[in-house]
């Protein structure tokens, strides 16, 4: 019956003292994984706070090269109406002498 | 000589060696049969009853201890064995972080591609509404110019008319525009008349 009791504990005691290790063992498995996921977590979110800051950037710059260059353009046009109207006048000059004559002849 | 013979054998001697030792006399032997006799019967009778039940109870008894000692046998072959694996992935651990770090590394990489591409898509549409903004402007200054010119070209035509014109041109030009209104009404008649010959 001692011998019985004997080997009931001593199954018992083993079976703690292993259980205990692979709790232990579990545990320190989730953290490190734990751990591990928020540092590729923060690595991810990193990497999409850098793309969203050149995308940012990239717009910006197109916006401003785009605005810019309509700036210019609208400048341009203007310069050149002034001119072209300038040089349109002395061209007015035939197509009304043409519509003289078409009127009276 | 099997085990319930030799039971038997000793329940019969057994009252023999008790009593006999009391007392040896001849004269008492009957009570000593007596005696012999009712031992024989309560412990035979005993022994009758009794030894099924007991040989079921040391029996179950039996295999509950067995199963005890199995089940703490099995409880700790258990326990070793998720002990074992659980050291065998604390063992790939690192391993599989790494590939956890790649992984995110990996995504975020993709992610980083997808939004600056979606960015470059952006700021290609951005260039040609702009494009499309400066022909615009193009176009409506041209239109402005061709506005300009015939409205100059009227005025002047019309100041020269005014400065030219004598009362003599002046009455002809009525005539000619009078002859044209006519010929225009002739038109519509004749265009009349072939409708209704149509018809």
């Amino acid at each position: 019956m001692a011998e019985r009791e004997d080997k009931i504990q001593k199954n018992q005691k083993s079976r703690d003292k292993s259980t205990n290790a692979y709790e232990k063992s579990v545990r320190e498995i989730e953290e490190n994984l734990k751990a591990a996921q928020a540092i590729a977590d923060k690595t991810r979110e990193e990497l999409e706070r850098e793309a969203l800051l050149e995308k940012n950037r990239l717009l910006e710059e197109i916006n401003a090269e785009c605005r810019s260059q309509a700036d210019k353009a609208r400048k341009q046009l203007k310069e050149q109406m002034k001119s072209l109207k300038k040089e349109l006048e002395s061209e007015t000059e035939v197509l009304a002498e043409r519509i003289e004559k078409r009127i009276l002849h | 000589m099997g085990k319930k013979k030799q039971l038997i054998l000793l329940l019969l001697l057994l009252p023999f060696f008790m009593f006999m030792t009391e007392e040896n006399s001849s004269s008492n032997f009957l009570p000593f049969l007596g005696k012999s006799i009712n031992f024989i019967i309560l412990f035979g009778g005993l022994a009758y009853f009794l030894s099924k039940p007991l040989r079921n109870y040391f029996k179950k008894r039996s295999l509950e201890i067995k199963q005890s000692l199995a089940q703490a046998e099995n409880l700790r072959r258990e326990a070793e064995e998720k002990l074992k694996e659980a050291e065998v992935q604390l063992e790939s651990l690192g391993e599989k972080i790494d590939q956890i770090k790649k992984e995110a590394e990996m995504v975020g990489q993709r992610e980083k591609e997808r939004i600056i591409n979606e960015a470059k898509r952006e700021a290609e549409r951005i260039k040609r509404l702009s494009q499309q903004e400066i022909e615009l402007l193009i176009q409506g200054g041209i239109q402005e110019l061709r506005e300009y010119t015939i409205e100059m070209a009227t005025i002047l035509a019309q100041e020269r008319l005014k400065k030219r014109m004598t009362p003599k041109e002046h009455s002809l030009l009525i005539e000619k525009c009078i002859e044209g209104l006519s010929k225009l009404d002739e038109n519509s008649d004749i265009d009349k008349e072939i409708h209704s010959r149509a018809s």
